[in-house]
C-alpha cells in the first residue's frame, strides 16, 4: 500500500476556526492522553493567543469558567461521542482542568510581565 | 473501550506537538476484522484530528488493522486502510499519519468495481459501515430516551450531523459510480435515508406535520424521539450555546448546550469577570509593542 504524508503545512492552510465541539473534544482528549496541562497552556498561548484566533476568547473563557461547568461540558461529549471514557473524566477531570487553569493563568502572567 | 498493553508499543515522544495549529478534521476510527472480512467494521470513536493519534489509537484501542475516514468541514477528504505501524514520526516529534495514495477499495475518486458485481468487498464494506452507524446511534437514542432533554438535544445534534456527513458522502458515492453500481448506491442512499428517518420524523413532528407517516423500523422510538423533541418545542427552551455566545457572533456554533451550562461564566473562578480574556488582551498588546520596537 503507497503511502502520501498528510503534511502539517497543507492542513494549517486550511484551518479553519474550531467549533465549540471541536474545542471541547480536544480538551477531552488532551485529557485521556494524560497530556501536561503545561505543555497544552503552552501550545494554546503560542497558537491561539499570540495568533490572535477568533475562538481564542471562547476558550480563555471556558477554561475560567467554573470547574464543575467544564465537567459537565466534558461528560455531554463522552456521552456522544467516547462512550466508556466517562471514568477516565470522573477520576481525573478535575484535576486536569484546575491544573490547565493554572497554568494559563501562570503563563500569560509572565508574559504580561 | 480497550485499554491496551502498552508495552508493546514505542517510547511515546517526549513531547508531542498538539494539532491545534493544523485544520481541524474529523476522523472516523473503525477496527477492522482482519480474520474475517465479511464481519461488519468496528466503529470505534469519532475524534478531532490530533498529533497524538498513534499514541491514542494505540493506548485505546490496541495495535491492529484500523479504517480512518477523514472529513473536513464536513467534506468527505479521504478514506484509508492502516495498521498501526504505518504511524509515523517525524523528526521533530510531530505525529503524522501516512494516507495511501491508492487504495482500490476505499480512495474517494476510486470506485473501480467489477462492473457485473454488485457485491464487492469494498461496497458490502461501506455498507456495513453505515449499518453499523445506523445501529449505535439507534442504540444511543434508545438510551436516551428516558433522560434528560438536555441529553436528547445532545444526541438529535450528533444525529443530524451524522446524518449530513453521511447523505453527503453517499451523494459523492452515487456520482462517481459505475453505471452498474448506481443502483446499489442508490439503494444504499435510501437506506441511509431511511436509517437517519428518525431524525428527520422527529424534527417533521416538531413541525407540526402529521405523526402517522412513519418509515418502518423504529415507529416506537419514533414515538418517544417526537414525544421529546415536541416537549423541548412547547417548553421554549433556553439552552444557550455557552461557548457560540462567547464568541460574540465571531462564529456559528453548530450544537447547542443544555441550560444548566449558563452556570459557566466569564467571571472566572476568582470572581474578577474575564480575568482569562484581560490578561491575554494585555499580553497581545504587549507583544504588538515588542515587534513595534
Amino acid at each position: 500500500m503507497s503511502d502520501k504524508i498528510l503534511d502539517e503545512s497543507e492542513l494549517t492552510e486550511e484551518a479553519e476556526p474550531l467549533t465549540p465541539d471541536e474545542l471541547i473534544a480536544s480538551l477531552l482528549q488532551d485529557l485521556i492522553l494524560d497530556n501536561p496541562p503545561a505543555d497544552i497552556a503552552t501550545d494554546f498561548i503560542e497558537n491561539f493567543v499570540l495568533q490572535e484566533r477568533a475562538e481564542s476568547p471562547a476558550i480563555l473563557a471556558m477554561i475560567d469558567a467554573p470547574t464543575e461547568s467544564i465537567i459537565q461540558l466534558l461528560e455531554q461529549v463522552v456521552t456522544a461521542n467516547y462512550n466508556g471514557q466517562i471514568e477516565a473524566l470522573q477520576v481525573k477531570g478535575a484535576a486536569f482542568i484546575e491544573g490547565l487553569k493554572f497554568e494559563v493563568k501562570t503563563q500569560l502572567e509572565n508574559l504580561a510581565k | 473501550m480497550k485499554q491496551t498493553d502498552t508495552a508493546q508499543t514505542d517510547t511515546p515522544p517526549q513531547k508531542a506537538k498538539k494539532s491545534r495549529t493544523v485544520g481541524r478534521e474529523i476522523k472516523e476510527i473503525y477496527r477492522l476484522n482482519a480474520e474475517n472480512e465479511t464481519d461488519a467494521p468496528e466503529f470505534l470513536s469519532a475524534v478531532p484530528i490530533h498529533a497524538n493519534e498513534r499514541r491514542y489509537i494505540k493506548q485505546n484501542y490496541g495495535a491492529g488493522l484500523y479504517l480512518i475516514e477523514e472529513k473536513q468541514g464536513g467534506r468527505f477528504k479521504g478514506r484509508y486502510e492502516v495498521s498501526i505501524e504505518d504511524f509515523t514520526e517525524t523528526q521533530n516529534t510531530t505525529l503524522t499519519v501516512e494516507m495511501p495514495t491508492e487504495s482500490a477499495d476505499f480512495g474517494e475518486n476510486d470506485f473501480d468495481f467489477e462492473p457485473e458485481s454488485e457485491q464487492s468487498n469494498a461496497w458490502q464494506y461501506q455498507l456495513l459501515i453505515e449499518k453499523e452507524k445506523t445501529k449505535r446511534l439507534e442504540t444511543e437514542l434508545r438510551a436516551t430516551k428516558a433522560g434528560s432533554q438536555n441529553e436528547m438535544q445532545t444526541t438529535v445534534s450528533a444525529l443530524e450531523r451524522a446524518y449530513e456527513q453521511n447523505r453527503e458522502l453517499m451523494m459523492l458515492m452515487l456520482s462517481n459510480a459505475q453505471k452498474p453500481q448506481q443502483d446499489a448506491t442508490q439503494q444504499a442512499l435510501n437506506m441511509l435515508e431511511k436509517s437517519f428517518g428518525i431524525v428527520n420524523r422527529a424534527k417533521a413532528i416538531s413541525d407540526e406535520i402529521s405523526p402517522n407517516e412513519t418509515s418502518g423500523g423504529g415507529s416506537s422510538l419514533l414515538g418517544d424521539v417526537s414525544k421529546l423533541i415536541n416537549s423541548i418545542g412547547q417548553n421554549a427552551p433556553t439552552f444557550i450555546p455557552l461557548l457560540g455566545g462567547l464568541l460574540g457572533g465571531g462564529g456559528t456554533p453548530k450544537t447547542v448546550r443544555p441550560a444548566h451550562a449558563q452556570n459557566a461564566t466569564t467571571t472566572g473562578a476568582d470572581g474578577q469577570g474575564g480575568g482569562l480574556v484581560d490578561l491575554a488582551n494585555k499580553v497581545v498588546l504587549q507583544q504588538k509593542e515588542v515587534t513595534k520596537k
